[in-house]
């Protein structure tokens, strides 16, 4: 027999589950406008390469070496959930040895930025140590899947030896793209989790509402469509081109704005 | 004296050239370029200068079709200029011919090695460095055969010379083969304009003189920022450097020895009208990222002073260099209406106005 | 739950976009051509004059592929096949659309946006 409380009860999780919902959509905006400006620097740095090419070439499509071999990719983690996590992945390493199941820890780990240094000044330390083919010695943690070990691998040198600068900050620029790509898809998944979760939830708490025979109109229980905050998100269109939504959410103060 | 029989063989020609200079766009031009706000816009406002070429272009197009179409219309009129040249100035237009197909012979070796198929990649060759042995190119499976075809049948052999191994062709020889071929290249380049009879003592041989050295010094300082961070040693680059125009040679010395961007101001600073060149371009490699507004990288000041110099030669009569001029002016402007239009297709307005003009 | 024999071995990602958004992500390292006689490519180049048939095979193979993670498409082009990507309901690759270098992201256009109003019925 259905109990208040347990309808309570079940009522806040529906609106924790609403919250962090809310809140993956604040992380899809931001990995967005992380992916947008990585995309757009690297699309204006190899205009800049065009324009400063000391050989008239165009560095496009004629240039693509077809011997190619993916150097980065992902890595997916499905939890009991369904829920999908994808991860930078660095493909020149050797295979693990022993835990073919586990995703590599080292390559999984937080991706950060800043230690990032460009494949050009990567490159020209190998190229220094005299070594042409390197070893498959992976760096540590988080540079792992965003340095480059062999040098000779580079796709950079398709386009010639002697190429501007421009088209290495572009290379840069495309490689920093790639982490929020992986957070979009993995908050995609989470979302798609989180609605399903909300939806059978909500299911559940109508009927329990019906077995306990509530009058709709009794307000000291609350719609789930009347969460508190929720009136007071809007979403207008993204005025700015920037790729941020102005998203406005009054109690939390990590709204998506500026850029 | 020469200005005297200039114009029984040459006249026309000349006449036909000034005709093109007069057409190039202007800053005022340009200004308006970088007005539009679409590239449907830029299309229209390049209606007087390529409105034939253009005509046919649907929308949307993506930005490097400007660029293609531009390039037919130079294309085509240097065609009709050398239908019309005899004598030296036949041989002077073959011999501008002769980098497009550097070009192209590195399009096509670096194509074999990408293992790409050559019969596409021979559909993006320049059309301005086309000659009769290039398709026999294509059949070449590997780079030995295509290595000893171009030697035998192509009029690039004399650039070849012996410093040149089929060897192990990647990435750094073919850049190698490359910028050697350029380096013979100009090297034969002057040595035409000074010493052939019909050009020895001739404005043209002073004014190509002039036009070639500089072209030859920016290259060796192209050549040195853009090798740092590579493998590129220091041996091999010193190889590149055309013996000649002002840096050579204790400027190029200097230049073979450098390790940043410092040490390549010194060595330019040795020839003393390019130490001004410092107070307008900052140093280092241009457009190394966003931001930095509208100052002029080395590189740029260096193409600024090329351009200014070609433009300068139209200020004198009864000379091959007009032609030479007009090709390079032509050319930077494909070049500058190609990076309008990606700033404007990119909605990147900062750094539209970095483009080189000099009417 | 999904079977890891499903998703363990897709560890590429794949490329369908105009000629700068391919350059740039094969500049990353994600590019990648099977050796062999029927060499395959996870990337297509596509301009205004590539016709639709080809886009869509290109699409209808990369997301057959067991060995592809994520399908990255220009927002722009998945419009020209749109249809096709609102029917694409597998787990993997999955799909998700990039801007270009002349369209930038547009939340209009972003489905994702409209599964929130979609949930609270506005």
């Amino acid at each position: 027999m259905a109990t208040q409380h347990e309808l309570d009860e079940l009522q806040d999780e529906l609106n924790l589950l609403i919250i962090s919902y809310l809140d993956l959509f604040d992380e899809y905006q931001a990995s967005r406008a992380e992916l947008s400006r990585a995309l757009s620097d690297g699309f204006f740095n190899l205009a800049q390469a065009n324009f400063n090419a000391p050989n008239r070439v165009r560095y496009g499509e004629d240039m693509y070496d077809n011997r190619m071999k993916a150097l980065r990719g992902v890595g997916i983690v499905v939890d009991e959930n369904d829920v999908t996590a994808y991860t930078l992945k660095d493909l020149t390493s050797p295979p693990e040895v022993g835990t073919p199941e586990k995703a590599d820890p080292e390559a999984t780990s937080n991706l950060d930025g800043s230690d990032l240094g460009s494949d050009k000044e990567k490159i020209s330390k190998s190229a220094d140590q005299g070594d042409s083919d390197t070893p498959n010695t992976k760096p540590e943690g988080s540079e792992a899947a965003l340095t480059l070990v062999n040098p000779k691998a580079d796709p950079l040198r398709w386009f010639g030896i002697l190429r501007p600068m421009a088209l290495g900050t572009a290379q840069t620029n495309f490689v920093h793209s790639l982490p929020p790509i992986m957070k979009l898809v993995s908050t995609l998944s989470d979302i798609e989790y989180h609605e399903k979760s909300i939806r059978s939830l909500r299911q559940t708490v109508r009927e329990l509402r019906k077995e306990l025979g509530v009058n709709l109109i009794d307000e000291s229980v609350e719609e789930p469509e009347t969460i508190p905050g929720l009136d007071k998100l809007s979403i207008s269109t993204d005025k700015a081109g920037d790729g941020i939504i102005d998203y406005d959410r009054s109690e939390d103060s990590r709204a998506a704005k500026g850029g | 004296m020469e200005g005297l029989f200039f114009n029984i063989h040459s006249g026309y020609v000349e006449g036909i050239v000034r005709g093109y200079r007069n057409s190039l766009l202007t800053s005022s031009n340009y200004s308006n370029l970088t007005q539009c706000e679409t590239l449907e816009d830029l299309k229209l406002q390049l209606t007087p200068s390529y409105g034939e070429q253009l005509a046919n272009v649907a929308s949307p197009f993506p930005t490097s079709t400007i660029a293609a179409k531009a390039t037919e219309k130079l294309v085509q009129d240097f065609r009709y200029l050398r239908a019309q040249a005899t004598g030296a100035l036949a041989k002077f237009m073959d011999f501008l011919t002769y980098s497009y197909m550097i070009d192209n012979v590195a399009l096509l070796i670096t194509g074999t090695l990408h293992e790409r198929d050559t019969k596409d990649l021979l559909e993006r060759c320049h059309p301005l460095g086309f000659f009769e042995g290039l398709p026999a190119l294509c059949v070449a499976s590997n780079i030995e055969e295509l290595y000893s075809i171009v030697l035998v049948e192509t009029p690039l052999a004399p650039f070849f010379k012996d410093n040149l191994r089929s060897a192990d062709l990647d990435e750094l020889n073919i850049e190698i083969v490359r910028n050697t071929l350029y380096k013979s290249y100009l090297e034969a380049f002057h040595e035409f304009c000074t010493t052939d009879p019909e050009l020895s003592g001739t404005a043209s041989a002073e004014l190509m003189s002039d036009i070639l050295g500089f072209e030859a010094d920016r290259r060796a300082i192209n050549i040195t920022l853009n090798s740092f961070g590579t493998e590129l040693s220091k041996s091999d680059r010193k190889k590149l450097y055309p013996e000649m125009g002002k840096l050579h040679p204790e400027g190029t010395l200097m230049l073979s020895r450098a390790d940043d961007p410092e040490a390549v101001r010194l060595a330019i600073e040795i020839v003393g009208e390019y130490r001004s060149f410092f107070d307008q371009g900052g140093i280092g490699q241009g457009g190394g990222g966003i931001g930095g507004g509208t100052q002029k990288s080395l590189e740029d000041v260096f193409y600024q002073k090329e351009m200014e110099l070609a433009k300068g030669t139209f200020t004198h009569h009864f000379t091959f260099a007009v032609v030479y001029a007009w090709l390079k002016l032509q050319e930077q402007e494909i070049r500058n209406i190609t990076w309008i239009a990606e700033c404007i297709a990119q909605n990147q307005k900062d750094r539209i106005g970095n483009y080189i003009s000099v009417f | 739950m999904a079977a890891p024999s499903s998703y363990k071995d897709r560890n590429f990602l794949a490329v369908i976009g105009d000629e700068d958004t391919v350059t740039g992500l094969l500049l990353a390292g994600i590019g990648h051509v099977t050796t062999g006689a029927n060499a395959t490519r996870n990337f297509l180049v596509v301009d205004p004059k590539t016709e639709i048939e080809k886009v869509e095979k290109a699409f209808d193979e990369m997301t057959a592929r067991k060995d592809i993670g994520i399908l990255l498409i220009n927002q722009h082009v998945a419009e020209r096949i749109r249809y096709k990507i609102d029917m694409y309901t597998a787990a993997f690759p999955a799909v998700l659309e990039i801007p270009s270098k002349d369209h930038p992201y547009d939340p209009e256009k972003d489905s994702v946006l409209k599964r929130v109003k979609k949930l609270f019925g506005e």
